[in-house]
């Protein structure tokens, strides 16, 4: 009994030492997400992220491409920035990140592209205003099938969905 | 068989004593800023003396440019719920330090902007700028590196430039030695609010 009762405050301590794993922001996953085909390209879940006027900041939507073509991101417009560019954040080495301009983004047919966090995004460069929590972004994507795309983006910090906290 | 009792006692208690020992993190100094003075400014322009500013209580050290769309607000938002953790958990006393690599853009009242668009408690925590050469020094000794990479350039003409930098968030102990580094953007939170509380 008392073997016992060791035993148990044995494991105790050492479960009590061992920290839980989770996975904190948004983690970088492959999107092999398919979708149906209706006919339709679709944007879903736009967001933009806080900024000050002056500053930079960052589009985060879904692409859903449900036509029978493959489609291409050429561009992206909006008035809210003095210049707008779509880019990709990288990894170079092992801690190191950066990011750099993409001349367009491949939008299969029947497959999603998420433009998100640590990956893709829209760069509204030099805000011509601020863009604060709960503002709306209107933003133009050109596409080289479906042509230009109007969406429009809530202002927040962080895609609140992802988060695991 | 008193003896022996007795030893079987004072074993389990040396056992025990091993194991609460091993719940401390075990910590090597990363980098040993203890010596050194940095004279930086902080987002209201304030001089600051880093660390010894930040002496006597942890610190979390992230360090970021403003310019930066993606990974440096990941970071400082990963610091905010570090942020938000503790004080869920009582956790008081720590220090929340965010120094800029990119001196010649961030200024006071940009950082200032940076944090107030964010809605960012600065009761316990700071942004700090400052001469570039102190910065170069500081995040050099760090070993935290941010090269100027690629760029982008406004129709009136001025270039925007992007950095490959270190992702990193740091946690110094009260002498002013960074005891362990995280990635910035993908930080584990439970881990780095372990080890703070372990410390």
């Amino acid at each position: 009994m008392k073997k016992l009762f060791a035993i148990s405050l044995i494991i105790l301590l050492l479960a009590a030492c061992t920290s839980k794993q989770e996975p904190a922001s948004d983690e970088l996953k492959p999107d092999e997400a398919k979708v149906e085909i209706s006919g339709k390209l679709a944007i879903t879940d736009p967001w933009v992220r806080v900024g000050g006027r002056g500053m930079n900041t960052a589009l985060f939507f879904d692409v859903l491409n449900g036509t029978e073509f493959n489609d291409t991101l050429l561009s992206a417009e909006s008035d809210v920035a003095e210049l707008v560019e779509v880019h990709e954040t990288y990894m170079s080495g092992n801690d190191m990140m950066g990011m750099r301009q993409v001349e367009f983004v491949k939008i299969p047919a029947g497959s999603k592209v998420s433009f998100k966090p640590r990956d893709l995004h829209v760069m509204l460069i030099k805000l011509v205003e601020d863009i604060k929590i709960n503002d709306t972004v209107n933003v133009k994507l050109n596409f080289k099938e479906s042509g230009q795309v109007s969406i429009t983006a809530f202002a927040k910090e962080m895609n609140v969905k992802r988060m695991n906290h | 068989m008193r003896k022996k009792q007795l030893f079987l006692i004072s074993l389990f208690i040396l056992l025990i004593l091993v194991l609460i020992n091993q719940c401390r993190p075990d910590l090597p100094v990363e980098t040993d800023f203890s010596g050194d003075s940095f004279a930086l400014i902080d987002q209201d322009s304030n001089e600051v003396s880093f660390p010894g500013n930040f002496k006597g209580k942890l610190t979390v050290l992230g360090y970021i440019f403003t310019n930066c769309p993606d990974i440096c607000p990941l970071t400082t938002n990963n610091m905010r719920l570090v942020q938000e953790r503790l004080k869920k958990q009582d956790v008081q006393d720590i220090n929340f330090v965010t120094i800029s690599f990119d001196p010649d853009v961030d200024k006071p009242s940009v950082l200032k902007k940076f944090a107030e668009l964010r809605n960012l408690d600065l009761s316990n925590w700071i942004f700090l700028t400052g001469d570039k050469d102190v910065i170069k020094n500081l995040i050099k000794k760090a070993g935290v590196f941010a090269i100027p990479n690629d760029t982008s350039r406004t129709p009136a003409g001025e270039e925007i430039i992007y950095f490959v930098h270190t992702d990193r968030i740091s946690l110094m102990d009260g002498e002013g030695r960074v005891r362990k580094n995280y990635y910035g953007s993908k930080i584990n939170i439970d881990e780095i609010v372990d080890d703070i509380i372990k410390f």
